[in-house]
């Protein structure tokens, strides 16, 4: 009898597990995750500082580039940084453990000659193990190419997005003394003149399919549309009507352009095929249609028009034909630019004097302003994954392109220095 | 036989009061220990790409030219003003009708002329609707020059949008000289 | 007659009755017990909404103890508050005489540790004046009960003298004078609370050991429940996710911070084994 009553009191003894009311924490502490970039060290061959340094800098400004990281001061390291560690059992996790560091970046390079490996590799220090890892061969002048892969890849594996950082920039800039079309890598280096028309050329436009650039000309005295193909550099007419034959661009499945023509008498909007041939005209208005803008559906276009009176952002479904006003009570609204992502359009509004740089989503809300201040931004394009923005920007004098994360923080020019650059485009996975 | 009923009573009632408590709670506990995996990093090589692109490697030339001789085959033309437009608009003002009036007149006396009307706007705005407006200046002269009895074949029209600025300094002043419609002869 | 029965009684009236109340009793306790532990749903209490800043949490023992006005008289308050040994160096300089008479005077020493001791559990201790008065009469008093006697009425004086000490605080304004009773920590304390709550403590510390950027994730709306468990000592034993939100980095970010708790130990001990719910959220992240 005892015996039970005993077993009954321990079992209600046992039974009454304390809880405490709950926590709540309410967001991180910490909003970008402590990195620890330490330099890559020669693993075979000759010590290549040249090397070393060039990756450092280009994976340490795409790290910052991209938001999602704070540095650590590299004064602060510790022995581990100056060991090759290509394995997670290689790696002192207590020490960067001990700077507060949830993530490392280490690597290694071996340079014979004119070849280059390199081994790149990013550790989580928290759980001890290896995020992501790869080893590059190729040449050694492909170096920024590598450390460009790897940032991209280290972007893939926090946030399950490719980064942006292996592809390319276009824009326009007069620094030969005309205006002609340049390219360039993402962060500004590199820059190769593509055109030689010795004239005026505006407004390029990547093709989403193959490498190939759209853009006009006045090199044969008429503002015509022109197609190039970057490696091979090959050049075609696709329009020269009479007339403009401006803001070419390409549809995202790569088979028709959109375009202003204003061959019948006015600018209107048209759909080419890439052939340059007639395929739709789209738009009869009275007044201007310019600056179409493609969503990555295919089946809208954003441009802007002042049929109403002021230049504004229109959308133009092109299935059903029907075409609604975007901006709401605003002086100039331009050059909009719809995202990859379909979720926002970015423009330029005419503002206090200034044109800064907006986005807004497509049914009209949520409108923001990413560029704030002084001087002129424009023109602006996204990156393939919808996380950056490209523009131009004359706040320093000159026009300049600028980069920027899509919610306007963290801009930085990249254009090179000499003469007036812009109308910049972004080119997709290259 | 008490004992016995009691047994069978109270332990099973003693073992559903165990069991209750671990159905109503706690999955198997997740081992706190991290992984320590080996290297598992993705497959090996990765070759960069070896497109030739050195062919287009050029650097810059600055040949020192200026933009504005190389564009046109067209030449200004002694007897032919410009006119200029107000912020945003192609209409004509009293004065420039004043000035096509004159324009028509010397085209008119010069038959074989070939006469090139060029829009031209300021820098403000974005290039492609600058580029429309300035068409519409062109168009708006041009029209006006016929309704003149000027030869309609004559005259040709091109925009250059805010690409040419005559001045390139900021404010409304320098912005004023650019809102303009040309006229220059082609070869 | 014989009852129409269908089976034969198996038990007598009082094995019966005692069965039926041992049978009830079980179940009473059954109940009880479902009612003790924690599986049937309670309502929640509704947390104030106080917008709380926290710049520092460091759970404390003694809260009282930084106070300015304690500061000011170093020599009594450390004797009293934080080490019943502290205060008992007096008492046992005069130990040896009441030792001396063990028979004779065990109350006179006895108050004053039991008192000395009392004080810092209490923790909101009054900084009042010190039992120097005490050991004194501890140590002139030979006979027992005029011993006890006269330790009382100190002690009632004692309470007059405290008393008179909060009306001329009161009087005089001054916070920072003698005050004993001026208000310090949260206004609804009930100077019961073993310093800052030991939670608030273990949310600070989850807060500042979680790192994600917002780059990494596309959601406002993310939202995982992961339930701690300690053991006595304070050591996380044990840790799962109750409810995970969906995004993988989202989870991998708060396992992460979880984890850190491996490296510390909690720095109240709870004293049995705890289970410590926490939520996970991005309500407070501006965009």
């Amino acid at each position: 009898m005892n015996r039970y009553f005993a077993l009954l009191t321990l079992l209600l003894t046992l039974l009454a597990t304390p809880a405490l009311a709950q926590i709540e924490i309410r967001g991180p502490g910490q909003q970008a995750i402590p990195a620890a970039l330490t330099p890559f060290l020669p693993q075979e061959g000759a010590p290549s500082p040249q090397v070393a340094a060039e990756i450092e800098a280009v994976l340490r400004w795409d790290l910052e580039l991209s938001g999602l990281f704070s540095l650590i001061d590299p004064k602060a390291f510790l022995a581990d940084a100056a060991r090759i560690g290509l394995a997670s059992t290689q790696v002192d996790f207590a020490e960067w453990q001990m700077l507060g560091a949830e993530a490392v970046i280490k690597g290694a390079y071996s340079v014979t000659g004119d070849q280059l490996v390199l081994e790149a590799r990013l550790f989580d220090v928290v759980s001890r193990r290896l995020l992501t890892g790869r080893r590059y061969v190729g040449k050694v002048k492909d170096v920024r190419q590598m450390a460009h892969s790897f940032a991209d890849q280290i972007l893939l594996s926090l946030t399950s997005e490719s980064g942006p950082f292996s592809t390319r920039i276009a824009y326009i800039s007069n620094s030969s003394g005309n205006k002609e079309l340049y390219l360039m890598e993402v962060d500004g280096h590199d820059p190769v003149r593509l055109t030689n028309h010795r004239s005026i050329v505006l407004n390029p436009d990547f093709s989403g399919v193959g490498k190939e650039l759209l853009f006009t000309s006045y090199k044969a005295g008429n503002p015509d549309l022109y197609r190039k193909e970057i490696y091979s550099g090959k050049e075609a007419k696709l329009s020269s009507r009479q007339g403009l034959n401006t803001g070419g661009r390409y549809s995202p499945s790569g088979r028709e352009l959109a375009l202003t023509l204003s061959k019948d008498g006015n600018s209107e909007l048209y759909l080419l095929g890439t052939d340059g041939s007639e395929r739709k005209r789209l738009t009869n208005e009275w007044g201007i249609d310019v600056d179409p803008s493609w969503n990555p559906a295919g089946d809208k276009l954003a441009f802007v028009s002042d049929r109403q009176g002021n230049p504004h952002i229109f959308i133009l479904d092109l299935v059903s034909g029907k075409t609604n006003r975007l901006t709401g009570n605003s002086k100039y609204n331009s050059t909009p630019a719809w995202s990859p992502k379909g979720d926002r359009i970015a423009f330029s509004r005419l503002e206090g004097g200034s044109f800064n740089i907006f986005t807004i989503r497509p049914d009209g809300s949520d409108e923001r302003q990413l560029t704030f201040g002084g001087g002129n931004k424009e023109h602006p394009r996204w990156s393939p994954d919808g996380r950056f923005l490209v523009y131009s920007s004359d706040k320093e004098g000159r026009k300049a392109v600028f980069i920027m994360r899509a919610d306007g923080t963290g801009s930085v020019r990249i254009s090179p220095p000499g003469g007036d650059s812009n109308h910049p485009a972004w080119s997709g996975t290259w | 036989m008490k004992t016995k009923l009691l047994t069978h009573l109270l332990l099973p009632l003693a073992l559903v009061a165990l069991i209750l408590p671990g159905c109503a709670k706690k999955p198997a506990p997740k081992p706190l220990s991290s992984d320590l995996s080996g290297s598992t990093y993705q497959a090996p090589v990765t070759s960069m790409p070896t497109q030739d692109v050195s062919g287009f490697r050029q650097q810059a030339v600055s040949d020192g030219a200026n933009a504005g001789d190389t564009v046109l085959a067209a030449v200004p033309v002694s007897g032919l003003e410009r006119i200029m437009f107000d912020y945003d608009a192609f209409t004509l003002s009293a004065k420039a009708q004043e000035i096509l009036t004159r324009n028509a007149a010397y085209i008119k006396a010069n038959k074989g002329l070939k006469v090139v009307i060029e829009g031209h706007c300021d820098e403000r705005g974005s290039d492609e609707y600058n580029l429309s407006l300035g068409e519409r200046r062109a168009l708006a002269a041009k029209a006006y020059l016929v309704s003149l009895g000027v030869a309609d074949s004559q005259l040709t029209i091109i925009s250059y949008g805010e690409e040419l600025p005559l001045d390139r300094s900021r404010g409304e002043s320098g912005y004023s000289q650019n809102r303009r419609a040309e006229f220059k002869a082609v070869r | 007659m014989a009852e129409p029965s269908l089976q034969k009684p198996l038990l007598s009236p009082e094995q019966g009755l005692r069965r039926t109340i041992i049978f009830s009793l079980v179940l009473h306790l059954l109940v009880l017990a479902l009612f003790a532990g924690d599986f049937l749903p309670r309502r929640k209490v509704d947390e104030r909404p106080v917008y709380v800043v926290d710049l520092l949490n460091m759970p404390v023992k003694d809260p009282q103890a930084g106070r300015p006005d304690a500061a000011r008289e170093p020599q009594k308050t450390p004797d009293k508050s934080p080490e019943p040994a502290a205060a008992a160096a007096p008492p046992p300089e005069k130990a040896p005489e009441p030792v001396k008479l063990p028979p004779k005077t065990p109350e006179p020493p006895k108050p004053e540790p039991v008192k000395a001791v009392k004080k810092p559990e209490v923790v909101k201790p009054t900084p009042s004046k010190e039992p120097p008065p005490k050991p004194t009469p501890a140590k002139e008093a030979p006979a027992t009960d005029s011993v006890a006697a006269r330790i009382e009425a100190l002690r009632r004086e004692q309470e007059r003298n405290e008393l008179k000490e909060k009306l001329a605080t009161l009087g005089s304004k001054d916070s920072r004078g003698r005050g004993t009773d001026a208000p310090v920590g949260m206004p609804d304390g009930k100077g019961t609370e073993v310093g800052i709550e030991q939670q608030l403590w273990l949310k600070e510390f989850l807060k500042q050991a979680w790192a994600l950027s917002k780059y990494q994730v596309s959601r406002r709306d993310l939202e995982a429940l992961v339930v701690l468990e300690f053991d006595a000592g304070g050591r996380l034993v044990n840790y799962r996710f109750q409810k995970k939100s969906g995004d993988d980095r989202f989870d991998d970010s708060v396992r992460k911070a979880v984890l850190k708790l491996n490296e510390i130990t909690l720095p109240i001990p709870p004293g049995k084994r705890v289970e410590q719910e926490a939520k996970f959220n991005l309500a407070d992240l501006t965009d």
